[in-house]
């Protein structure tokens, strides 16, 4: 230590001019080795990850357009992703009138329409009854409709 | 190296002597970047994740080096502002102050397997401690590698003057501490 600055000549009195740290054994022959290792498997990660962006990129890139085109449009999502219709609905007030086979309008209804669902309980109201299995109102009302959808026109 | 630093750096630079040049590279600053860095974060595990990180981050960015400073400048400040932000970041990771990170390297030092001073260099190590992290790093670079106030600006990106009073200042608290522990 004979170029130390003019402040810390003969400053630390006893101290060996050594290096108090050591390292492993063969620390800095190795170190090459570790480091290229570590070198390549972070490029294998970085060529995954650019792969794996090379073909989610055109698939991301129509989802979004599709995404876009429906907003644009106005088109609900339900046209494409089907609701499940609650199945609990109380119908004491009807009453079994017959054996009869009778044919339930088949509306498919999609969308709630509150006027939908008015019309078709008064179509309902002015069939005769006595013609319709009250297994199938049930099965209808039940699959056309939710208890929410139910509930809201009361 | 056999060729001209500028040459070296297009050679670094370009595709085919790449790996050829990182390897002159990793081999001629291994050891003097090994022992700027462990002076600074003490433990021999850490100073090997940060040193591998320096050269990842030379191998990842050699292309965007400007030349503005000496490869040995870039180097030596990326190992610098690596290892602040180690204990920066050990600072972050627990509710201790920084104060308290230093009392936790003067542990490392006391429990280090790879640490083989005797009493006084113990001492000495401890000292040094007592120093805010830059203050130390200054102190380390003018005492322990003896370079130049003019080196140490281009890499800590700190005036000559600012340096002087660094080192000047860091010299008067060892003394003390040392004085006080006696």
């Amino acid at each position: 230590m004979n170029k130390k600055d003019e402040n810390s000549k003969n400053l630390f009195e006893g101290i060996k001019d050594g290096n108090p740290f050591r390292v492993p054994d063969n620390y800095f022959e190795t170190f090459e080795e570790r480091l290229n290792a570590r070198i390549k498997k972070d490029e294998t990660y970085i060529n995954y990850q650019r792969t794996l962006l090379f073909y989610l990129k055109p698939i991301l890139a129509s989802a979004a357009v599709l995404i876009l085109g429906l907003l644009i449009l106005n088109i609900p999502y339900s046209k494409f992703i089907p609701i499940e219709k609650e199945s609990i609905v109380k119908l004491n007030s009807i009453r079994e009138k017959g054996d009869y086979e009778f044919e339930i309008p088949q509306v498919l209804i999609l969308d709630f329409s509150e006027q939908q669902f008015l019309s078709d309980l008064e179509t309902i109201r002015n069939l005769d009854l006595k013609f319709i299995k009250q297994e199938h109102l049930v099965d209808y009302i039940t699959n056309s409709y939710s208890e929410y959808e139910i509930l809201a026109t009361n | 190296m056999e060729y001209s630093e500028q040459e070296f750096i297009a050679n670094l630079k370009a595709e085919e002597s790449r790996e050829k040049a990182f390897k002159i590279l990793v081999e001629t600053y291994q050891q003097r970047l090994y022992w700027h860095i462990r002076k600074i974060v003490i433990t021999h595990d850490d100073t090997d994740d940060i040193l591998q990180n320096v050269y990842m981050k030379v191998w990842k960015n050699i292309d965007n080096f400007r030349e503005d400073s000496s490869l040995f400048t870039w180097l030596f400040r990326i190992a610098t502002n690596e290892s602040l932000s180690h204990l920066q970041r050990q600072k972050k990771h627990s509710i201790i102050s920084m104060n308290e990170v230093n009392e936790f390297l003067v542990e490392s030092i006391e429990t280090d397997v790879y640490f083989e001073g005797d009493e006084i260099e113990k001492k000495f190590q401890l000292a040094l401690l007592q120093l805010p992290n830059k203050q130390r790093i200054v102190f380390n670079m003018k005492y322990f590698d003896e370079m130049k106030y003019e080196e140490i600006s281009a890499i800590l990106s700190t005036s000559v003057g600012a340096l002087k009073a660094s080192y000047h200042f860091a010299v008067k608290k060892i003394e003390a501490f040392l004085k006080e522990d006696k």
